[in-house]
């Protein structure tokens, strides 16, 4: 029980602040994101404390279907602190939300919970059923603004492709169990090693594969990225942050979780795949970015990039590259975030998301464009902030497996072509900032002091990760360590 | 094969071909449950019965009557009527149908299946999954639950009226309680049904 203590809280919290809007007067109600974000922080501090036990090794519950280990320990925290930046998010949006308010909080509280959940599947039921906790919620979050024909059209793409991929995982899932009679990932692993045949199995392969598309298309990496540019342009802002850090990071983990730990035989003869999805998804993200003009539509060609990036640490096949991705995301998570709130303040009184908007943004509001500068600086990878550091560490770990495969060294070349061009794209944003010419609007921005305390925290977060990267480094290896140890005798918990 | 098959499986396909080419959305709702039961039944006569009735109450109950009343609901007879049989999309789709059907054809024909590691197939009943729900996958089943809460929320939140002063009025006006409007907010609340 104490294994989903976590995903409790979170759920209670969300009926919680369902149920607090009852006694909440109308003009009072968008309060609540701020008890929500209040009260999840509270959350994260006591996980601090009630997991420790989970250093002893990874527990498991419920039939082996959850585990809690290291990795899923840092996913759970990470889905904790973007929650609670994006739902203070949230607050700063509700002039633009007409009605539902909490509802809003509250499905962001349930997708929470549907990551967090993810954080822990260690079998394939589990990842079915939280990635479509995940998803559902967000169909409702993307359509969120009824009256903007963009948020519907974001809304309506988004389930349409979401159930398309939906049914490509349950039939990948149907075959792995089909050939193998087992749904979970310790399970498979040892009968891949009692039967290597298996390995070269078509139908179990195939399985294998279509569970990739499925997972693929949450991370929005290339051929499965169709979708990111439109919904994430016409989604509510904090929908769109949440869906660029949240929803990709749960990606992440049951993509790590599947490939590292059920079916390690299988990935390891995989590597030339994860590489060519890998440079083309780089490829793709940076090249489209380059005519983009509306800010919301760049940052989600810049998303489908960063799963470029996130994949070098996949394809490296190695504990370095395990760990890099989990420095990267944190990274990511803090930089996106920070991008995202200020745009979501300064379109607050418009209807446009153009770079436009961001004219004379420094004379308006020196905290808002030293924010969104950091964070392109940072989406650049130019030192000293946290993303060239995860970019270095990503990159260091493809080039550590270059001895053994030449086509590591085309990975390298390609990515820093890759970052090369994300160098254009970004600082036409910071030069929109800082030297446009046409400035018509020198009104003040205000910001409320819980926004410029997450922006604060933003800030703080990519300087610490990219200039003290000892200690956090230690903690995403440590984490990723559970993605080595063969998953033998298990420790049962609870039945 | 037997003859039994046959019959359902014709059925049950000439009625999807029905559903997707008639031109009165009613007659393809109606078609579309046929071919609903049609798949039932195939799933009764493999001994499944759970799925088979399941399929039955889910999808020929619920989701048809839906259906139904979506279409009545919505009343969009204004449909496009010109409808080419041939298009590119035809082509396309067919297409699409041979190349996955040859993928998965190889991929079948390339492959040993495992030998199920129980020699006599269990016999499952509605008991023993309502047994295996209560006990191995209860936390997938109450993951489901909060899932199907939060689709709940998610519908009346998206289907909820905009609460705007033009509809207000046109609230007191429906539930019959004349209130004595002056003549100017009569007139806005007549351009506002306009």
């Amino acid at each position: 029980m104490n294994l989903m203590i976590l995903e409790l809280a979170v759920v209670v919290l969300g009926l919680g602040i369902l149920l607090g809007d009852l006694w909440t007067a109308a003009h009072q109600k968008h309060l609540l994101g701020y008890a929500a974000a209040a009260l999840l922080g509270v959350i994260l501090l006591a996980s601090f404390f009630g997991l420790e036990q989970v250093g002893s090794g990874p527990a498991y519950a419920f039939n082996n279907m959850l585990v809690l280990d290291g990795l899923a320990v840092f996913f759970k925290r990470f889905f904790l602190i973007a929650a609670i930046l994006v739902l203070l998010m949230s607050v700063e949006f509700s002039n633009r939300i007409q009605s539902g308010i909490s509802e809003f909080y509250c499905l962001i509280l349930f997708a929470l919970t549907g990551m967090m959940f993810a954080a822990s599947a260690n079998d394939f039921i589990m990842v079915f059923v939280a990635l479509e906790l995940i998803s559902v919620t967000f169909y409702v979050l993307n359509s969120f603004q009824r009256n903007r024909l963009a948020s519907l059209e974001a809304g309506i793409k988004y389930l349409i492709l979401s159930a398309l991929s939906a049914a490509f995982l349950v039939f990948g899932i149907a075959l792995v169990f089909g050939t193998t009679t087992f749904t979970n990932f310790a399970d498979i692993q040892r009968a891949l090693v009692a039967n290597p045949a298996l390995a070269g199995n078509g139908l179990f392969l195939l399985g294998v594969l279509m569970i990739i598309v499925g997972l693929g298309f949450k991370i929005a990496a290339f051929p499965f990225q169709i979708w990111a540019p439109d919904v994430y342009q016409g989604s509510p802002t904090p929908s769109t942050a949440f869906l660029a850090v949240g929803s990709k990071a749960a990606g992440i983990v049951l993509l790590l979780r599947v490939l590292f730990v059920a079916v390690p035989a299988v990935t390891q003869h995989w590597s030339k795949l994860l590489i060519i999805i890998s440079a083309i998804t780089i490829l793709y993200g940076n090249l489209c970015a380059i005519p983009q003009r509306n800010l919301k539509r760049l940052l989600g060609y810049s998303s489908i990039s960063n799963a470029g990036y996130l994949l070098l640490g996949f394809a490296a096949l190695s504990q370095a590259g395990k760990a890099a991705i989990l420095y990267y995301l944190a990274g990511y998570l803090f930089t996106v975030v920070a991008a995202f709130t200020v745009i979501c303040l300064v379109t607050r009184d418009r209807d446009s998301d153009d770079i436009t908007v961001l004219a004379g943004l420094h004379r308006r509001s020196p905290l808002l464009a030293m924010a969104l500068t950091m964070a392109m600086v940072s989406l650049a990878g130019i030192p000293p902030l946290a993303g060239f550091f995860g970019k270095f560490l990503l990159l260091k770990a493809v080039v550590e497996q270059g001895a053994t495969n030449s086509a590591y060294y085309w990975l390298v070349g390609i990515t820093v072509f890759g970052v090369v061009i994300s160098l254009y794209y970004y600082f036409g944003v910071i030069r929109a900032i800082y030297w446009s010419k046409d400035v018509t609007d020198f009104s003040p921005i205000t910001v409320s002091w819980p926004a410029k305390l997450s922006l604060v925290v933003c800030m703080a977060a990519i300087l610490y990760l990219g200039l003290l990267p000892g200690k956090p480094l230690k903690l995403s290896e440590d984490s990723a360590l559970a993605l080595t140890t063969p998953v033998s005798g298990s420790k049962q918990l609870f039945h | 094969m037997d003859l039994a098959f046959i019959i359902i499986a014709v059925l049950t396909l000439a009625s999807a071909v029905a559903a997707m080419s008639l031109r009165n959305l009613v007659h393809c709702a109606l078609c579309m449950v046929m071919t609903f039961a049609g798949i039932a039944l195939t799933f009764l006569q493999l001994n499944a019965e759970f799925v088979g009735l399941a399929q039955l109450l889910v999808y020929v109950g619920a989701v048809a009557i839906l259906i139904v009343f979506a279409i009545l609901l919505t009343r969009s007879e204004d449909a496009k009527k010109e409808v080419r049989f041939v298009s590119s999309s035809t082509v396309v789709g067919f297409g699409v149908v041979a190349l996955v059907a040859v993928s998965l054809l190889a991929a079948i024909q390339h492959t040993q299946i495992l030998p199920p590691q129980s020699v006599v197939a269990p016999h499952v009943s509605v008991k023993r999954i309502g047994e295996q729900l209560m006990t191995n996958y209860v936390l997938p089943l109450e993951v489901i639950g909060l899932l199907l809460t939060a689709a709940m929320i998610g519908a009346v939140v998206i289907a909820m009226r905009e609460p705007d002063p033009a509809d207000s009025v046109d609230v007191q006006q429906r539930n019959g309680s004349p209130l004595k409007l002056d003549p100017d907010s009569k007139k806005t609340a007549v351009v506002a049904n306009e």
